[in-house]
This record gives C-alpha cells, sequence and structure tokens, in this order.
C-alpha cells in the first residue's frame, strides 16, 4: 500500500471527538472504586470507635492514603500525554512521602525510641498487605484501562503510578477497618502493600500501555 | 547586533506560526474536516520520513522499509490522535510519538539504539518523496478478506465509505468500524512484526 493510499484510508476514518481522555481514565478509576467501596462494606466491618477514639487516627492514615491517590493518579494521567516530563509526574509522590515521614517523626518525637520493631509489626500486618493488594486489583485493571487510550512514552512508570493510586483507594478503605494505628505500622506496611500494587502495575503497564 | 536579533526573531515567529498551523489542522481534523486531517497527514509523513530516512542511512541500511516505517508512524498519529489535549501544543506531542515509533522500529529491526543526538534530529522540516520501492500487498496481505477489500476500495480505489458500504451491502456505519478495526490491525501487525 502506498502511503498516500493509507492515508486515504485514514482520513476516511471519521473522528471520535470525545472529550479528553484522561477523563475517561479518571471515571473508570472513579467507578471501579465505589464497587470496591461497596465490596468492602459488605466484607469488613468499620472499626467499632471510628467517630470516637478511632477518629484522629483514621484520619491521619486518610492523609497519607488520600495524597497516595492523588499523587499516582495525577502522575499516570500526566504521562498519557506522550512529550510529558517524567520529573512532572513524579514529583506529587514527595507530598505522601513528606506526610508519612512527618507522621512518623512526631510519633517518635512524642513516645520515644522504644520497642520501634514491635510498633512497627503491629498486630495485623499480613491482614493489610492481603487486604490492601486484593482491594486495589479491580481500580488497577480498570484504570490500565483507561489510560490505554493515552500515548505514554512509559508505560512501565505509568503502570507503576496507576498501582500508587488503586493501592492508595484499597488503602484508604482498608484504614477505615484497620485499628494498627501506628505511624511506624502505616509506613510500613502500608507502605509495603502500595509498592506491591505499584510493582504489578508496573508489570501490567509494560504488558497493556504499549503501543 | 541588531540584525542577529532580527533574525531570531523571524526565526521564532516562523516556528510559532508552523507549530499554530499543525495544531490547528488537527483541532480541524478533529472537528470532522477529513480534507484538512488528510493535508495534515500527509505533512506528518514528509516530516517522518525525513528523520527515519536518515537513521536508516546512518545504519547502512536501504530504503526497503522506509514507507513502512513511515506507515506505521501514521497509524499511531491516528489511532492516538484522540489522546491529544487540545489546549497543549501540537508539535511537541507529534514529535514524540514519531520519536516513540522510530525508536521502537530501529530497535525491531535490530538497528540498535538511536542515540540522543538523532533524537535531537527527529522532525527536522526536511521533506523527501515517498520511495517507490513499496509493495501494495505486503502491507494489506495480513489483514482478513473483507477488511482487505474494504481498505483496498477506501484507500486505493479512493471511494467513500458510503460507496463501499453501497457495494458491500453494509450500512456507511458498519465500514467505518471495519474500517477503523481493520486500521487498528495493521497498527498492530507493524508492532508485531520481527522481520
Amino acid at each position: 500500500m502506498k502511503t498516500d493510499d493509507l492515508i486515504r484510508a485514514l482520513a476516511e476514518d471519521a473522528p471520535s471527538d470525545t472529550g479528553p481522555a484522561r477523563n475517561r481514565a479518571l471515571l473508570l478509576l472513579a467507578a471501579s472504586s465505589i464497587i470496591v467501596a461497596i465490596v468492602f462494606v459488605l466484607l469488613f466491618n468499620l472499626r467499632a470507635d471510628l467517630a470516637g477514639s478511632g477518629a484522629w487516627p483514621t484520619l491521619r492514615k486518610l492523609a497519607v492514603t488520600l495524597l497516595l491517590l492523588g499523587a499516582g493518579a495525577r502522575g499516570a494521567t500526566l504521562l498519557m500525554q506522550p512529550d510529558a516530563r517524567l520529573r512532572d509526574a513524579l514529583i506529587w509522590l514527595a507530598a505522601p512521602i513528606a506526610a508519612i515521614l512527618t507522621l512518623i517523626g512526631v510519633d517518635v518525637a512524642l513516645n520515644g525510641n522504644a520497642n520501634l520493631g514491635a510498633r512497627a509489626m503491629g498486630a495485623t500486618a499480613l491482614q493489610c498487605l492481603a487486604s490492601v493488594s486484593l482491594l486495589s486489583l479491580a481500580p488497577l485493571a480498570a484504570f490500565l484501562y483507561g489510560l490505554r487510550e493515552g500515548a505514554t512514552t512509559r508505560p512501565d512508570i505509568a503502570g507503576a503510578l496507576a498501582g500508587v493510586a488503586a493501592g492508595g483507594i484499597a488503602a484508604s478503605l482498608y484504614a477505615l477497618h484497620c485499628t494498627d494505628d501506628g505511624p511506624l505500622f502505616v509506613g510500613v506496611w502500608y507502605g509495603l502493600a502500595i509498592m506491591l500494587v505499584g510493582a504489578a502495575g508496573w508489570f501490567a503497564g509494560r504488558r497493556i500501555l504499549q503501543w | 547586533m541588531t540584525k542577529t536579533r532580527e533574525k531570531t526573531l523571524e526565526h521564532t515567529r516562523i516556528e510559532v506560526r508552523e507549530e499554530d498551523q499543525l495544531g490547528d489542522m488537527m483541532r480541524l481534523a478533529l472537528a470532522g474536516n477529513s480534507a484538512v486531517y488528510a493535508d495534515l497527514l500527509k505533512e506528518v509523513a514528509k516530516l517522518a520520513r525525513g528523520s527515519a530516512r536518515s537513521m536508516l542511512r546512518r545504519r547502512g541500511q536501504s530504503d526497503a522499509d522506509l514507507e513502512d516505517i513511515v506507515q506505521e508512524v501514521l497509524l499511531a498519529v491516528h489511532l492516538k490522535r484522540g489522546a491529544w489535549d487540545k489546549v497543549r501544543p501540537f508539535r511537541p506531542w507529534l514529535g514524540a510519538i514519531v520519536r516513540h515509533k522510530l525508536i521502537d522500529a530501529m530497535r525491531r529491526r535490530r538497528l540498535g539504539d538511536v542515540s540522543v543526538d538523532e533524537i535531537a534530529d527527529i522532525l527536522p522540516a526536511e521533506t523527501t518523496a515517498p520511495s517507490d520501492a513499496h509493495d501494495v500487498e505486503r502491507t494489506l496481505a495480513c489483514l482478513p478478506e473483507r477488511p482487505r477489500a474494504i481498505v483496498r476500495a477506501i484507500a486505493i480505489e479512493g471511494r467513500s465509505a458510503a460507496q463501499v458500504g453501497a457495494d458491500f451491502g453494509m450500512n456507511e456505519g458498519a465500514v467505518r468500524v471495519a474500517l477503523h478495526r481493520a486500521l487498528k490491525d495493521l497498527a498492530a501487525r507493524f508492532r508485531g512484526r520481527t522481520e
């Protein structure tokens, strides 16, 4: 086929101007989050003291997990543009990292540094890992599907950021259940869970976001 | 000194105008103007051809694969055009797409990585004529019979989707869907080819 012939065929393939692809990807992320939230409410019970003494520790955790969600979603959708700069896509990750480090710093300053290992281990580490990774699967799949419409030149990083966003959703939900409140626990186990999901996104992105 | 500055200004202005021009063309194309879209794609083909040719030459390759690479770039621009954010400048977007596809094409042909210098050279305003050494059937051969007939009727015989629909006993919408699917297929075949 001559190139001019191909151009004729392409021109005849009517445009599908359906608005920004980014919005569709975010919509898929939001819709899948709602479904996972329903599943979460059915499978997990909210912590009993959520409205009372548990409110503040829960909010602390939510601050970190929602920042992760924001940084991941922003970075991944930014990378839908092939000319996006990697730095601009990654810079927002500094916010959740700064938040958790601050919380850990305050905790050590207030409560001393005795038993750091035990405080980090908590009582529900494996449950946290398993729940957050499993709850993130559907949002990760849906978000990656939406990101396919983009033209990223870094499928691996875009996939990992999608994993961070999906992990952020799962961790935000799980935070409403989890009673392990120590910032060290949150840093280690929520962090590890998010990294697992990010790694899954990395590998999935390399396959799925190629074009 | 003033002269130099004037020259720089002039140069900048021309570049800005060019950038606007391609972006405006894409905006019109997305709004449904297929004549402008065809013109835009011809510009893109020229730019991609210039870059691809110099890359192949630098590697001591003939131009045998040149039009394959150009067509792969065109298909990528076409299938990803909906992802372009219309408030962002078009030229850098286009440059990134072309670069990505050229790097891909070189790697797949085992012609090695593309150096930073070469990347900077991609998308100069160079224009080159298409190479003729290109077999019509080679690109289309990978499609099943019916989509191949539809693409051939539109691309080579230059008929509209409505006319093709009448000939094939399909409605125009179905022809467009089949065409779109066939183009996606072509892009996938280009990607999968390891020759």
